[in-house]
């Protein structure tokens, strides 16, 4: 399989010299037209499920359509129950898991590329802050669910009538869009470009509610931007502590705790680091975590890195 | 667009400045850097001429901040949309300057970016976007969803309600019609409800039975609605339900004796939403204005609502977090800011150098402040000419 034919659910799991390690990621359902895919992939290689797409492995009408399925009915999928553990995102695992699995908390947010990150907001120098809250969201419906739009529209509003300067990101061509002298709308941007956006803003408003593994929040995170995340969002929520940013309810509160991130002081790259996130740590823990499947004493793999690049040869 | 490299400076945030005078913003349109020159096409303070000049940029980025531009000309925005690229082409479509009929020429755009921006647009002619509501692309009828000058016809065309999405789009649309808000406001998923409870143009009677909803956010959503029954948000006032009687706090039309005693509720959250109602009448603002927690009194430094007298008090407060609110709140007049202009807080100077009433005199002192966030504040708030020429200069020459 090339990297070009890898179906968008699978992924390799390679060491650091980018081998396979006999490991491989499941992070949707799959798709009748990718079975073989999968099927051969998972002949050879031991099957961890991520928690990365909305709810899955639990079925809802938003992901899966609406075909009269109670969610735990995705629990019978054949390519869930291959899977030998799981590495997740929830508070309540028991109620989105299959039961008597292994279980990591470990998400795909967490091997954010921290020096790629701040090589690209930082590389030509430090920007200044010229928005006071960063939000972003492609142009699709995917990203408007996940991402919230709705609820960040209706905060935008009232974080810019407090003179709060918004920039966000993916949403020029949207319709509907507030018109409001403090809110700057920006196209989809290249990612360099978009960890710029980033360090030129003081906070990273991330509202959503179905995201299980925010890379927003961990890309702001590492180029030193503290947060503001809605309370109930999916996955991610682990990233939010005292050095890190705050949450929100919802836009009755949003303008009060944008001001209380605002006023605080904080460490968000330390702090990131520190919690061994960041590529190269979290691909050294999630291969504790595969080491420790295993039972009995077991050096390899050492690192742990899901991939969509074809393994290099052994 | 590459932002804040260090030949840029505060440039891009005086771009962002629509007092900065015209002629600064055409010193950018030579530079080397295309950078600069999309901030330039971006700028509120870029006169047409120069938009339209920036909209025949060899650089594609340049062209998009053009075409993107509401002060871009029409004859500027006719020839961008055959550009060769389609994110401009979509820039034009989704633009609000954009007239009608070049709206509705891009509507039968190749491309499906274009005809999705088209879909959006408010003023894209009728005709045209009842054919978008049989568009091949899938994102091309959720954009005609969302659109708020879409006509019914068109919207119950592009409507499926077996699709989770369209149906997420269509409620939060005020196009919407009442029925069709009606009966979403009755919908299995709690998320289509919460969409059809934020809509403002939600009917009061819908509100109503929203404010009754099984799930504690499209509850609070609904008492928060200024179309909500009066007289459920007065019932809401008195709720055991410290979620619900945040919301009725939140809400304009809670009655002042209501608002009163939330303003000295026992639930600190409850009486942070209060302080920050537009209709907290003077007693209220007395409450909250000795609340001992200094959130609170931050909230009530933000409230435009807030009488002078209260802002007067407040801009004395012992804690940073309450004047910084007070010199950035709109209300706050020039004699309070003259006086926080002198805070030993930077994040309290900042206020008064982004703020619209604060003086030239003010505004020129502050030029020798170091600290970072004045300078900011400066370049993206002041409204004295001499002022943001000074800002200017500072600093590398734009290259």
């Amino acid at each position: 399989m090339s990297r070009e034919s890898i179906p968008w659910p699978l992924r390799w799991i390679v060491d650091e010299h980018g081998r396979d390690t006999g490991f491989a990621m499941l992070r949707r359902g799959v798709e009748a037209e990718h079975r073989g895919v999968f099927d051969a992939l998972a002949a050879d290689h031991q099957l961890i499920g991520f928690t990365h797409y909305g709810p899955f492995p639990l079925y809802h009408e938003a992901y899966d359509g609406s075909l009269g399925r109670t969610p735990r009915a995705g629990w019978e999928r054949p390519e869930v129950r291959a899977c030998l553990a799981w590495a997740h995102c929830f508070r309540d695992p028991d109620r989105y898991l299959p039961p008597g699995l292994p279980r990591m908390l470990v998400s795909g947010s967490d091997f954010v590329d921290e020096k790629a990150a701040w090589q690209a907001a930082f590389g030509d120098g430090r920007p200044p802050k010229r928005w006071d809250i960063v939000y972003s969201c492609l142009p699709t419906w995917l990203n408007e669910l996940q991402k919230n739009w709705d609820l960040a529209r209706a905060c935008a509003v009232r974080l810019a009538d407090a003179g709060v300067r918004i920039a966000m990101v993916g949403r020029i061509s949207t319709p509907a869009l507030p018109e409001h002298p403090n809110i700057d709308y920006l196209p989809q941007l290249p990612w360099p470009e978009m960890m710029r956006v980033t360090a030129a803003s003081r906070v990273a408003f991330v509202p959503s509610l179905w995201d299980a593994s925010p890379r927003v929040i961990t890309e702001a995170l590492a180029v030193d931007v503290p947060v503001l995340v809605n309370r109930r969002i999916l996955g991610g929520w682990k990233y939010v502590t005292a050095e890190t940013g705050a949450f929100f309810s919802d836009e009755a509160d949003v303008v009060e705790a944008f001001f209380a991130v605002l006023d605080g002081t904080y460490h968000p790259r330390d702090w990131l680091l520190a919690s061994c996130y960041g590529k190269d740590q979290a691909a050294r823990r999630f291969a504790a975590e595969l080491r420790a499947l295993a039972g009995a004493q077991r050096s390899e793999p050492a690192y742990a890195l899901p991939t969509s690049d074809r393994p290099a040869a052994a | 667009m590459s932002a804040g490299c260090p030949a840029f400076g505060l440039w891009p945030l005086l771009a962002a400045n629509p007092h900065t005078p015209p002629e600064l913003i055409r010193t950018l349109i030579g530079c080397e850097s295309p950078g600069l020159r999309a901030v330039a096409a971006a700028s509120p303070a870029a006169p047409p001429d120069l938009i339209a000049e920036l909209g025949r940029d060899i650089d594609v980025a340049v062209r998009h901040q053009a075409a993107a531009n509401m002060a871009c000309p029409p004859a500027a925005l006719l020839r961008l949309g055959g550009d060769s690229d389609e994110r401009v082409r979509a820039a034009v479509a989704a633009n609000l300057a954009t007239p009608a009929d070049t709206a509705g020429v891009l509507a039968d755009d190749a491309a499906d970016s274009v005809r999705a921006a088209a879909a959006g647009h408010p003023g894209c002619p009728r005709p045209r976007l009842l054919a978008l509501a049989s568009d091949g692309k899938q994102r091309v009828r959720h954009c005609l969803l969302q659109n708020p000058g879409a006509p019914p016809a068109a919207l119950e065309a592009a409507y499926r309600p077996d699709d989770f999405i369209c149906r997420l789009f269509i409620a939060g649309n005020t196009a919407a019609s009442s029925a069709r808000l009606e009966r979403l406001a009755g919908d299995a998923q709690p998320a289509i409800r919460l969409a059809v409870a934020r809509n403002r143009l939600t009917p009061p009677i819908v509100l109503g039975s929203l404010a009754l909803d099984t799930d504690e956010t499209v509850r609070a959503a609904a008492l928060r609605h200024p179309r909500t029954p009066q007289y459920l948000v007065t019932d809401a006032a008195g709720s055991p339900d410290e979620v619900v009687r945040r919301a009725a706090a939140g809400n304009p039309l809670c009655v002042p004796e209501r608002l009163l005693a939330l303003a000295a509720d026992a639930a600190p959250s409850v009486r942070l939403a209060a302080a920050g109602n537009p209709g907290l009448s003077v007693v209220a603002a007395f409450t909250l204005a000795g609340d001992a927690d200094g959130a609170v009194r931050a909230g009530l430094g933000g409230n435009r609502s807030a009488p002078l007298p209260v802002l007067t008090a407040l801009a004395a407060d012992g804690d940073d977090r309450v004047r910084r609110r007070v010199a950035r709140n709109d209300r706050t007049g020039p004699l309070l800011l003259r006086q926080l202009a002198d805070d030993a807080d930077p994040r309290v100077r900042a206020g008064v150098a982004g703020h619209p009433s604060a003086s030239a005199l003010d505004h020129r002192r502050l030029l020798a402040d170091h600290a970072a966030p004045v300078r900011e504040a400066l370049a993206l708030g002041s409204r004295h000419e001499d002022v943001l020429v000074a800002l200017a200069t500072l600093g590398a020459r734009p290259g």
